[in-house]
């Protein structure tokens, strides 16, 4: 690496394939910070898929006699259980592994919902306009100062914790934020020519908007489903925490977190790593997500902000 | 124009109060019969019925939904299934302890994330703006109720230093405080930083300078002032969030909150004091919404909005 970026600094005779080569190694550096993360997402990923495969102990086993087993690097701590035991002696690493699949399928399916619901309404609200913008609009403005936690609570409380729960109540809450994107992005489409073109020809309004603006409203909605999918993630987890999400035995990395609590003092290793592996995925989805936005920005592209 | 604004911002504000209601009437309809819980187990038929025509239950729902919701807005949401009292009048009493995390928690975020961004901002790309920005990337992403979790493992199991629960001494709001907080220090900071970086460039700045002020005065009297608009308008959506993520914090740390009290009685189902607390405090959100909204056209004049 070290040479190559040595390589950029001299002196060249051809400036303008030097600097398109300087352009093309600042983005391989840029992907360089992004590999990391994605890596472990995609491992996430693959975790969630086949836990089966991957995790080293069978879901419903536990033993007892082993429980509260230490983590591999500490006193008393064993190979068997890279990441110690819990109070009925489930391996932890194991729960982590399963765990993972509920994170992301419930992330996944409300990303879907939400982003599905908030793109076609902004769609709706940019193209359009007129009453219907300002009822979107001001529908918007009510939903986001309605704070989704209590909504959560209130929910919760009439028809009961479990996935379908959970994906419904953050899948119609966080559908503002893709709105307030898309709107922007088609006000902005929505005077150019190509545009006009269409309509010359024909188009039907349903055609122009599918064919025609959303190509070109879709990438910064990638970039905001990256965040939400994040934020999901980790409202599952509190709800989870909190009693009002998916209720055990299922292994979700809040209840697992919530179940370790009580056992703080004798053993951490029950409630730090599931938290740990639920930070990693946060930050990584985090940095994945800001990286695509520098991408996708041509203005942070050529300049610095 | 500024006051068609702040109409519109007002006229929002009441439709998501008239939202809350709607959503905590359909939970209480939902939940069954509200005359057999008012009632309780082991009432006859007619005592449901005289409960029925006391609390307009043969009403239409639309008449039913009105009482309601004036009912509602007079803080009158029915007594506690469990401990009789007045639902509303159980939430306010614990309205204080959670407004107290909320503020100190916001304080202690403000002490370290406004200093941190001028630092990371005034030494743009130094080793102190990349430490700033990676540990501000860090403290978004921590979940709130692990870190809490963290702190009570190292401070409170390990060290011995700080009370994990209760809210008994003053000692006892540090570690709530700090795990409420953190989010929005690490959010601040970031917007304190890109703020500066931007006003630190402006012409005004270059002739404050040139003017020979104090640096200090250059930063705070010039610099901060002008970038501390868009932070005060996340800061607004922050306090909301701060709010009902005391829900969690307080649930950590046995905090004697609103939070606390929302989720006890869900698992009690004592509906009348769920909906008292999710009223309150969805409606304490909007008003502060609503503050941040009137502050900010006080602040900078030169705001006009269409």
């Amino acid at each position: 690496m070290v040479s190559t970026l040595d390589d950029s600094k001299r002196w060249n005779p051809h400036p303008i394939a030097g600097a398109k080569r300087k352009l093309v190694l600042t983005a391989f550096s840029r992907a360089r910070t992004v590999f990391v993360p994605a890596a472990f997402l995609v491992l996430l990923v693959i975790a969630a898929v086949f836990p089966e495969q991957l995790a080293p102990y069978n879901l419903a086993a536990h033993d007892l006699a082993n429980n509260v087993e230490p983590p591999v690097f500490m006193p008393g701590g064993s190979l068997d259980h890279l990441l110690g035991t819990d109070q009925l002696g489930r391996d932890v690493l194991t729960r982590i592994i399963y765990g993972a699949r509920i994170s992301l399928a419930v992330g996944a399916a409300s990303v879907l919902i939400a982003g599905t619901v908030g793109v076609i309404l902004g769609l709706v609200a940019g193209y359009w306009g007129a009453w219907i913008d300002e009822l979107i609009t001001r529908l918007a403005d009510v939903q986001l100062a309605f704070p989704y936690l209590l909504l959560a609570i209130a929910v919760v409380a009439v028809v009961g914790p479990g996935i379908v729960t959970i994906i419904m109540v953050l899948g119609l809450t966080r559908w503002t934020v893709y709105v307030r994107t898309v709107r922007g992005d088609v006000l902005s489409v929505r005077e150019k020519e190509y545009l006009t073109a269409a309509r010359c020809v024909g188009a039907s309004d349903l055609r122009i908007v599918f064919h025609h603006v959303l190509p070109n409203v879709i990438q910064p909605t990638i970039v905001v489903a990256t965040f939400t999918f994040a934020n999901n993630i980790v409202a599952e987890a509190s709800l989870s925490f909190l009693g009002l999400g998916i209720p055990p035995p299922t292994p979700t990395w809040g209840g697992m977190l919530a179940e370790g609590r009580q056992y703080l003092t004798s053993a951490w290793w029950i409630a730090a790593f599931p938290g740990l592996a639920l930070a990693l995925t946060v930050l990584s989805a985090n940095l994945l997500g800001d990286w695509l936005r520098d991408e996708l920005d041509p203005r942070v592209k050529r300049g610095r902000i | 124009m500024t006051v068609s604004y702040l109409l519109r911002r007002l006229v929002t504000a009441i439709l998501v109060v008239i939202g809350v209601t709607l959503a905590v009437f359909i939970i209480a309809r939902l939940t069954g019969d509200p005359a057999v819980l008012l009632v309780g187990p082991g009432a006859s038929e007619e005592d449901i019925q005289a409960i029925r025509q006391e609390f307009h239950l043969d009403r239409p729902i639309l008449e039913q939904y009105l009482l309601f919701a004036s009912g509602a807005l007079r803080g009158d949401f029915g007594r506690s299934l469990i401990q009789g009292q007045p639902a509303m009048n159980l939430v306010l009493e614990r309205m204080p302890a959670t407004l107290e995390l909320t503020f100190a928690a916001l304080l202690f975020s403000l002490v370290f994330a406004v200093p941190a961004g001028i630092t990371a901002a005034v030494h743009r790309d130094s080793w102190i703006d990349r430490a700033v920005m990676l540990l501000s990337v860090i403290g978004q992403c921590l979940p709130v109720f692990w870190l809490g979790i963290m702190l009570i493992l190292v401070f409170s199991v390990s060290l011995h230093l700080l009370p994990a629960a209760g809210a008994d001494t003053p000692q006892h709001l540090i570690l709530p405080a700090i795990t409420l907080g953190a989010f929005n220090m690490a959010r601040t900071a970031r917007l304190v930083r890109s703020g500066m970086v931007e006003v630190l460039t402006s012409d005004y700045v270059r002739t404050a300078r040139a003017k020979g002020l104090p640096e200090l005065v250059v930063l705070l009297r010039h610099a901060l002032r002008n970038s501390f608009l868009p932070i005060l308008t996340v800061l607004g959506i922050e306090i909301g969030q701060m709010l009902s993520g005391t829900v969690v914090t307080e649930q950590i740390f046995a905090w004697p909150g609103m939070g606390n009290l929302a989720l006890k009685s869900i698992f009690a189902r004592d509906f009348p004091v769920v909906q008292a607390a999710v009223f309150l405090g969805a409606t304490i959100v909007v008003l502060i919404n609503l503050g941040v909204d009137f502050l900010y056209v006080l602040i900078d004049p030169r705001i006009k909005y269409r």
